[in-house]
């Protein structure tokens, strides 16, 4: 699979991807520490659960999004940025493999990245004794977690693809999450249905067990939808 | 490899870029592939290469390119000299296409020294010249030791002793069988560097043949003869070859076409009229191609649009 080493050496290769990395993984440390500054007025706990922190850290940040979302573009981002996409498909013709092999690697590198990033935050609430039992468990914050992180990669990943524009599509998830949030708080109240058909809404209501079935059909069929208009789009349209 | 570009059509809007464009580049020569700005050459490459949409079929030794298991090995493209990511170096850059057809790191120095990149091999190619984006591109190209070269206008922004290089390079690389496809607007570097061309304009093929059968066919390939007695000498050759094929040239000068040096000589002589000069003048293949190509060319300096 001479596209995955490709791939491989292609994200390695430029300093965005190691920047971009190291700032998902501090942005994840600094997030679940500050959350101990926070007061669980709910619960009425002393101290936060460490699983809610490592996860509030990541799931909803505007900052990991955006960071998320740059690892997500970069796949076809740099490539139309910089013309080099017609070195690719002059490599590789056959564009549905160079569609896939760049889909791993983009879902390899950021659910990678992302692990690294809760560990680091873990690791720093264990370092600095800020640890406490209760919320989630661990595989519950694994699995949202992968699908927070899949869902703003791919986002990402179809957006720069579909508009071949990179700054397009590393802000384009989060002015989707608000725009999502805008829509809900304005229109909501008198289309109950609206949040349950929107893709980051669908993945709340997954996330809280709400139509788990629905919701996340919901929001595979938004992933996969946008995934295929961008591949439909690569394979006809001029390099 | 034989490639063979069959029925390539593009157009962009009501604007036909490439219009119904079939040839076929052979191996073991250098092909010069020509034509006047915004004649389709860049649009034909890109067709070629499957990289643009559009009709037609190009087959690689028979079969497209996608159907070949490694197609850096089948055709080697340099298609811009700023084809590369700002931040990777050269290296990088190298070493990531070489991932693409499993070539070894060996090969990759091996091209770095060839095009003289050792120096810059570790720099990031955003502050590079035009020319050192060529080499990087050139590198690009034969990287994987192509059986094919495609190369649209590799020569722009080198430096004279690298355009030398650059030529006896691809001699080289055809003289060991394999197939070079050139364009250029340096005629008098495809002159010498080529051994076949294919001339369009307005994306239509005008010519497919060997250079020397191009220039032969030109109509500026003609006798000049010299002489103290030119008026005498114009009524002669007027009387045997017709008004139309003897053109003063200089006061004491005459340029005569569709006739040989033996024939002028023979026409003068038979007259008992003296010769100071007796040439035979061949059209060079800059000629042959603006004879081939004026009324097929959509922007003339100076003309606006044709």
């Amino acid at each position: 699979m001479e596209i995955l080493a490709f791939e491989y050496r292609r994200a390695k290769s430029i300093r965005t991807t190691w920047i971009t990395s190291l700032f998902v993984i501090l942005a994840a440390a600094a997030f679940a520490y500050l959350g101990t500054f926070a007061d669980d007025f709910d619960e009425g706990l002393d101290r936060i659960p460490t699983t809610d922190l490592v996860a509030g850290a990541l799931l909803g940040n505007p900052i990991v999004i955006v960071l998320i979302a740059s690892l997500g573009a970069m796949a076809f981002g740099h490539e139309y940025r910089y013309g080099t996409i017609r070195l690719t498909l002059t490599a590789f013709p056959g564009r549905v493999g160079v569609f896939f092999g760049k889909l791993f690697t983009t879902v390899a590198l950021t659910l990678f990245v992302v692990a690294l990033a809760a560990v680091a935050g873990y690791a720093l609430l264990v370092l600095l004794g800020e640890t406490a039992s209760g919320g989630p468990s661990w595989a519950t914050v694994a699995w949202q977690v992968a699908v927070f992180t899949l869902t703003y990669a791919l986002l990402a990943f179809s957006l720069t693809l579909i508009t071949r524009n990179h700054p397009l599509g590393i802000i384009g998830p989060l002015i989707l999450f608000l725009l999502e949030q805008a829509v809900i708080g304005l229109l909501g109240a008198r289309l109950e249905w609206l949040p349950s058909v929107l893709p980051l809404a669908s993945m709340q209501s997954w996330f809280s067990g709400v139509d788990v079935a629905l919701s996340a059909g919901v929001w595979a069929a938004w992933m996969v939808g946008l995934l295929l208009v961008g591949l439909v789009l690569l394979r006809r349209r001029d390099a | 490899m034989i490639v063979t570009a069959s029925n390539l059509h593009k157009t962009y809007g009501r604007t036909v870029a490439v219009n119904d464009l079939s040839f076929q580049v052979r191996p073991g020569q250098v092909t010069g592939f020509l034509g006047p700005n915004g004649s389709g050459k860049s649009t034909t490459l890109r067709l070629m290469l499957g990289l643009d949409s559009g009709r037609g079929v190009t087959l690689w030794d028979g079969k497209p390119l996608n159907l070949h298991a490694q197609a850096p090995k089948v055709v080697g493209a340099h298609l811009d000299a700023k084809f590369f990511h700002p931040s990777r170096s050269a290296r990088a850059h190298l070493r990531m296409l070489a991932a693409a057809s499993r070539t070894s790191r060996a090969r990759v120095e091996e091209v770095i020294s060839l095009m003289g990149l050792e120096s810059v091999a570790k720099k990031k190619p955003k502050g590079f010249s035009l020319g050192m984006g060529q080499r990087l591109g050139l590198a690009t190209a034969i990287l994987a030791e192509p059986e094919v070269l495609l190369l649209d206008e590799p020569a722009n922004g080198l430096d004279p002793q690298s355009i030398h290089w650059l030529r006896d390079y691809l001699k080289y690389y055809a003289s060991q069988g394999r197939t070079v496809l050139v364009s250029s607007h340096l005629l008098s570097e495809m002159e010498v560097m080529a051994d076949h061309v294919v001339v369009i304009a307005r994306g239509r093929l005008l010519a497919d043949e060997s250079v020397e059968d191009l220039v032969n066919r030109s109509t500026t390939n003609d006798v000049l003869i010299r002489s103290p007695r030119v008026d005498e000498l114009a009524a002669a050759l007027t009387e045997e070859l017709g008004p139309d094929a003897v053109r003063l040239e200089s006061p004491d000068a005459l340029a005569v076409s569709d006739a040989s040096t033996d024939r002028v000589g023979d026409i003068a002589f038979r007259h008992g009229l003296p010769v100071a000069e007796l040439t035979k003048r061949t059209a060079s293949l800059e000629q042959a191609f603006l004879e081939l190509t004026e009324s097929g060319q959509d922007f003339r300096i100076g003309g606006g649009v044709a």
